[in-house]
């Protein structure tokens, strides 16, 4: 049996134990850790649990395996710590290690005995009740386990200990485990192609996410990130969603499983908490633990969005890390390895068919928290260069309470000509409005700079209707009110209607000084597309018809 | 393996730096609190790391003064807290040490000053107001019981009179199960004698806990003082059940010993020489704040702190920014304008407001807020061109500004202000403002 030589705060140093990189060992009592570097015959190990107490000579002891999770039906509804933990049982937490035993679940097969069925192939399902609603879970054979079936047990399971089924001499059981710095395997990767609809009308239509792409959201403290995130799980058209909080405040996440409750959707999200005054090590984790999920669920055919806030604070607890075991720093005393790290992570998005032949789409959004707002930093360089969209949040913006204060000038979509068919089938004519309306609205910013050094009156005409529509569309469109019932949520029909409309209208104006007339703004047509965003669709598209009426568009 | 550390009770040092010594074969556990003694006098420290046979003791007084001849043993107990209800109405110091001429606090239990994690799973959305009677927080900038709502202040502006008016009146405004507990950090001896003094004029001694540590005492026990304070009111809100403010501050005293502290200890430091771990470290202070759902009780903080240069971006605001849940801004500008409590409110916000509030008090601060930055924006342009170039409409706005000002966002500092009299006030000012 080993014993711990060397207590470093979240480091200790072990000898004489039976590990490999990467293993989980017990410290102690209740404590543990796992194997970060082996130097000789001394274990170098980061502690999940709390340090203070502990002793040089204490026992440490190899688990086995790398830190893993146990996957099953029993996660969507739920609340776990970083690393897997429930954490519905005790109001102070304690971090530990246990499985997950309590959850049971009646299952009902979908393959026949004798039937051969392929590695983490669907072969079953569970039900579960939401309110009303009565929700089936698919239930698949581990990524490892394929063949023939050769014994099926039907009805009532506890998701650990008890086999549902056994495929070539293999028991399976309603749940498996899964070490979570290793990605899940699928069969084959499938193209991008198709925008996840937030509802959020800047990001929909000017700075894209694909359904398996990528986001980051950098932005100075109240910018905007955590409201963004929830917005996205709450409204956004993925199946289920994984929201790991990572380093950030526990309020908030009672805030989002309070408002997941109310609306009835509990069930779409798995939830992993690891709050700023939870662990440090377990924060590095947690980011782990919830591509994880979210993977697992992208395996039983759900479109998945995984939401890390703060992807930061993870990039912190890998420069602690970094900092006490000695190793050079590079930039702002990160490690060297960060990138490498971001770049795994973010590579475990992606759209892919499953081993049941489904199509099913990972999307990984992320909050970075840059010290100071400084786009300058190594965290935010690294995941904009990663990612297939950036949305910075300026800080200006926020103090004159502009939200979202998404900073139009620097967000960047890599997918958003990709979506021009999207938007077309939505609205004929969307898409190129939307491309002019971006071009004036970096115009805007422009003649906007401008106007504060000459005055509006040195404006030329052309000037003026530019900087005149860039301000309405700010006012009416780019803003959204996430506290606002009618405004949080915008379907892609109705974008295209107020895009057209304003498009219509900055076309009538530009027309206007074409024939060498002077602009003339028109209040009546502001006033309706100014109301578009609060209607239904219905009455969306009826203003959208007046307006291309008074427009002269009929 | 197991036995060799109950075997040797006391030993020599080995090794003297500065604040750490190294101590060999000492019998101890990572985190426990260490007695030195050398001669006569009586030092404490706390075992910082461990290798081998060799234990790092990191010294609150300092080690000037030490040599290899100190006599060190472990007390086999992380820092503790005695806490007991009759912790009200007495003042210590920043360990916890009596500083009244009351006798110690004797009680059988001895919380860990590191404090609990509040299971996020178990905790209840703020969703109530604290009555702080003063206007600008009130009306639009709401304090909600069991957040954490920082205020940074410019250098030298009075803020401890705005904190002891809100200490006095939230006890006064509450509806009983209700303590202040205060952690004042590297405070002069006049300082403290003016928290005394309020205090006792103002009667609420009794609901109150005062943590004082002074500008002379050991760096070290600044960094105990928030986590002392903490430690209380989470006995105070989740053993007896009362809802606990916790107003606490220098918060820039705290990092500043944290920076020198880390540098000394030769850590990993980032911008400006904090260490790398300042945001973990101040989030674990202002994170032990919160309401139980079902449960009564609850810890709601008002950490502040001074912005070196009046600048929101250096390190300790910014990460302070990054935790806390909204932030009040206090400036030498409007203080200069004449406006008392300096608070800038255009650049400040509760974040957890819109919980607590009602739907009129949420529609009025918004009106507020719009006439005051309309009047702002257009008293700035006539800052630059002159009055002449206002119309009516934006001289208006001008004057209803400086009407908030003056008759709104100032009052005395010893004005309770109800939320009736803030909204009554605050809605015959702006229904003079054209509607938007
Ligand atoms: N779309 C929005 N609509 C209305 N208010 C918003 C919106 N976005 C942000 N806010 C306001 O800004 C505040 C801060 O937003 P948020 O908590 O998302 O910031 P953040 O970027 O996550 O900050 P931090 O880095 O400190 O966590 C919110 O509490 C809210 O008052
Ligand atoms: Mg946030």
């Amino acid at each position: 049996m080993g014993y711990l030589t060397a207590i470093k705060g979240i480091l200790v140093k072990a000898k004489g134990i039976d590990a490999k990189l990467y293993d989980l060992v017990a410290i102690g009592e209740d404590g543990f850790g796992e194997v970060i570097a082996i130097v000789g015959d001394t274990y170098f190990i980061q502690v999940f649990t709390d340090v203070t107490g502990l002793s040089v000579g204490q026992r440490v002891e190899g688990l086995g395996m790398p830190l893993s999770l146990e996957l099953g039906p029993h996660l969507t509804g739920h609340f776990f710590d970083g690393l897997g933990v429930s954490l519905e049982e005790e109001p102070f937490y304690h971090p530990t290690i246990r499985a997950e035993t309590s959850y049971t679940f009646d299952f009902q097969p979908t393959v026949k005995k004798g039937q051969k069925v392929g590695k983490g192939a669907i072969i079953g399902t569970v039900s579960v009740k939401e309110g009303k609603q009565e929700l089936s879970i698919p239930i698949i054979a581990p990524p490892t386990v394929g063949g023939v079936v050769e014994e099926l047990y039907p009805g009532n399971h506890a998701i650990r200990g008890e086999p549902i089924a056994v495929i070539s001499g293999t028991n399976v059981e309603l749940s498996h485990h899964w070490p979570v710095r290793q990605p899940r395997p699928f069969k084959s990767r499938v193209w991008i192609s198709q925008p996840l609809i937030t509802g959020q009308r800047v990001v929909d239509t000017f700075v894209p996410i694909a359904k398996g792409g990528t986001l980051a959201i950098p932005g100075g403290f109240g910018c905007g990130k955590t409201v963004f995130q929830h917005t996205f799980a709450k409204y956004s058209d993925a199946d289920k969603k994984v929201f790991v909080g990572c380093g950030e405040r526990g309020n908030e996440m009672a805030d989002f499983i309070e408002s997941m409750r109310k609306r009835g959707k509990l069930h779409e999200v798995v939830v992993i908490a690891n709050t700023s005054n939870m662990p440090l090590i377990a924060r590095e984790g947690s980011i782990y633990s919830g591509v994880t999920v979210a993977e697992y669920l992208r395996d039983i055919g759900y479109s998945v969005l995984m939401m890390a806030d703060s992807l930061s604070r993870w990039a912190e607890a890998i420069r602690e890390v970094g900092g006490v075991m000695g190793i050079l720093p590079a930039e702002e005393g990160y490690p060297p390895y960060l990138q490498e790290r971001m770049q795994e992570f973010y590579s475990r998005a992606g759209c892919v068919k499953t081993f049941s032949d489904k199509k099913a789409c990972l999307t990984i959004s992320t909050s970075v928290s840059p010290p100071s707002g400084d786009f300058s930093e190594p965290v935010t360089q690294y995941a904009s260069s990663l990612v297939d969209t950036t949305i910075f949040l300026s800080t200006e913006l926020a103090y004159s309470k502009m939200y979202p204060a998404v900073d139009l000038e620097l967000s960047f979509s890599k997918h958003r000509a990709q979506f021009a068919n999207f938007w077309e089938s939505t609205l004929k004519g969307t898409s190129k409005s939307i491309d002019d309306l971006l071009t004036l609205i970096h115009k805007g910013f422009d003649v906007e700079k401008m106007e504060r050094i000459v005055g509006a009156d040195a404006l030329s005409d052309e000037q003026k209707v530019i900087l005149h529509i860039f301000r309405f569309i700010r006012f009416n469109y780019l803003i959204q009110n996430a506290f606002d019932p009618k405004d949080v949520y915008t379907t892609p029909l109705k974008m295209a209607y107020i895009v057209s409309s304003i498009h219509s209208y900055y076309t009538y104006l530009t027309n206007m000084l074409k024939k060498g007339g002077k602009p003339k703004f028109q209040k009546d047509v502001e006033d309706r597309i100014s109301k578009m965003r609060y209607a239904d669709e219905a009455s969306c598209k009826k203003l959208y018809d007046e307006v291309k009426g008074m427009l002269g568009y009929v | 393996m197991y036995e060799f550390r109950r075997l040797v009770k006391h030993k020599s040092v080995e090794r003297v730096h500065d604040p750490v010594i190294v101590v060999r074969g000492l019998d101890a556990n990572f985190g426990d609190i260490i007695r030195v003694e050398m001669g006569k006098e009586m030092r404490t420290g706390k075992v910082i790391a461990i290798e081998e046979d060799l234990y790092f003791v990191e010294i609150f007084e300092g080690t000037a003064g030490l040599n290899t001849s100190a006599i060190v043993s472990s007390t086999y107990e992380p820092i503790t807290l005695p806490v007991s209800e009759l912790m009200l109405g007495r003042v210590f110091n920043g360990i916890g040490e009596p500083k009244d001429d009351k006798s110690k606090l004797y009680s059988n239990k001895g919380w860990d000053v590191n404090g609990l994690i509040l299971n996020p799973y178990f905790r209840d959305v703020p969703h109530e107001m604290i009555e702080t009677g003063i206007t600008s927080l009130d009306l639009l900038n709401t304090l909600v019981k069991g957040q954490k709502l920082a205020t940074f202040a410019s250098p030298g502006l009075d803020v401890l009179s705005l904190q002891m008016q809100i200490l006095k009146q939230s006890i006064t405004n509450s509806k009983g199960r209700f303590a202040v507990v205060f952690a004042g950090i590297g405070l002069s001896k006049d300082e403290e004698h003016f928290i005394l003094s309020t205090i006792e004029e103002a009667q609420v001694a009794d609901m109150s806990v005062l943590f004082l540590n002074s500008a002379k005492d050991p760096a070290m026990e600044a960094l105990l003082t928030p986590r002392m304070a903490l430690t209380a009111a989470e006995y105070l809100a989740h053993h007896i059940g009362l809802d606990v403010l916790v107003i606490m501050g220098d918060m820039l005293n705290y990092s500043n010993v944290l920076r020198n502290m880390a540098s000394q200890k030769g850590e990993l430091t980032v911008r400006e020489g904090y260490p790398s771990y300042l945001f973990t470290d101040l989030a674990s202070l202002y994170e032990r704040c919160g309401t139980r759902r079902g449960k009564p009780g609850s810890i709601t903080q008002l950490p502040f702190l001074t912005m070196p240069n009046d600048d929101i971006t250096h390190p300790v605001p910014d990460t302070t920014g990054y935790i806390s849940e909204g932030q009040i801004i206090l400036t030498r500008t409007v203080a200069h304008a004449g406006v008392h409590p300096p608070i800038d409110i255009l650049n400040s916000l509760s974040r957890m407001m819109h919980f607590a509030v009602s739907d009129k008090q949420a529609k009025l601060s918004n009106r507020v807020y719009h006439v005051y930055a309309e009047g702002k924006k257009f008293q700035d342009i006539a800052a630059m061109m002159g009055m002449d170039v206002l119309d009516e409409e934006a001289k208006l706005f001008v004057s209803l500004k400086e009407e908030i000002d003056e008759l709104l966002l100032s009052q005395g500092a010893n004005e309770n202000r109800t939320l009736k009299q803030s909204m009554r006030i605050a809605s015959q000012i702006v229904e003079k403002a054209p509607s938007i």
